[in-house]
């Protein structure tokens, strides 16, 4: 396991805002790994799909509009995106058009089929404060403490977060209940988690 | 632009009463002041926003339209023309 300290003085974290062209390629890897099965569609290129996540980043009024980068030398190891949360369902629309028109004609048709049969589950989560729609880290930092850094760097200047996370992603929630969230909602497949900021009075 | 506002209301009030019939509900109850938004489910919008194009030929470019969490047809139909007309 790689240890935090070794690398605590190398990284920095960027508003995505400041992407580099450069960049975009593997900032969309990263995002694809966050959602696999939205993206990891079968008969759809990856690195197709990642050029048509990659024009996406940043985009206004997507889901990646918001976010931070976590940077080492010239490589990105991290990603958060966030929303107001009350863009959400808008946000989901705009981000899932924009790979649609991106894709080949015969990809944008998979990928059609694919968000029909796309069961989500996610439940309603509070419309104040922001959504994290995003978060991970490059699979060689995991272990390090590099994913609460980047959760603290957004929690200094957010304090109302909800998010959804996969019910078998045991990892995740207990990150998540680390850096201060609580179980709101349960759906079949997704929890809706939210800081102590969004939990409804007792 | 083609179409005008009414012509254009006119065919996605076609194109989304054939996707609530889909999901079992009564198409008489759609009318050009339904929110969508809140009638179908996000890619339920998001196919119905593709055969527009479809039909039409209209590009739609969602991130350059004012689309909010409530719209209905009518508003709909508004902002496409709007984000269409030549500047």
């Amino acid at each position: 396991m790689l240890q935090n300290n070794k690398y605590s003085t190398q990284i920095e974290f960027i508003s995505i805002s400041n992407i580099q062209e450069k960049q975009r390629i593997p900032a969309a890897y990263l995002i694809m790994e966050s959602l696999p099965d939205y993206y990891y569609v079968p008969n759809i290129d990856l690195a197709e799909m990642s050029r048509a996540v990659a024009v996406v980043i940043g985009k206004k009024n997507s889901e990646t509009e918001n976010g931070i980068l976590v940077i080492m030398g010239n490589n990105i190891i991290g990603i958060l995106t966030y929303l107001p949360a009350e863009k959400l369902a808008t946000a989901q629309l705009i981000g899932a058009q924009s790979i649609l028109k991106k894709l080949s004609p015969s990809s944008a048709r998979i990928f059609r089929q694919h968000l029909k049969n796309y069961n989500s589950d996610f439940k309603k989560i509070p419309p104040a404060g922001i959504y994290l729609s995003r978060i991970t880290v490059q699979r060689n930092y995991r272990g390090t403490t590099i994913a609460f850094r980047l959760m603290k760097t957004l929690l200094k200047t957010h304090n109302a977060v909800s998010l959804h996370v996969n019910k078998n992603n045991t990892r995740a929630i207990n990150f998540y209940k680390k850096c201060g969230f609580i179980i709101l909602e349960a759906g079949k497949q997704y929890l809706t988690m939210t800081t102590t900021a969004l939990q409804p009075p007792v | 632009m083609k179409y005008n506002v009414n012509e254009l209301q006119n065919i996605i009030l076609d194109i989304i009463k054939t996707k609530v019939v889909q999901i079992g509900c009564e198409k008489n109850d759609v009318t050009i002041n339904t929110d969508i938004m809140n009638t179908l489910d996000s890619f339920g919008i998001l196919d119905s926003i593709m055969e527009i194009e479809e039909k039409t030929g209209i590009n739609i470019d969602l991130a350059e339209m004012n689309i909010t969490s409530k719209m209905t047809i009518q508003q709909l139909a508004q902002e496409i023309i709007h984000s269409n007309a030549p500047e």
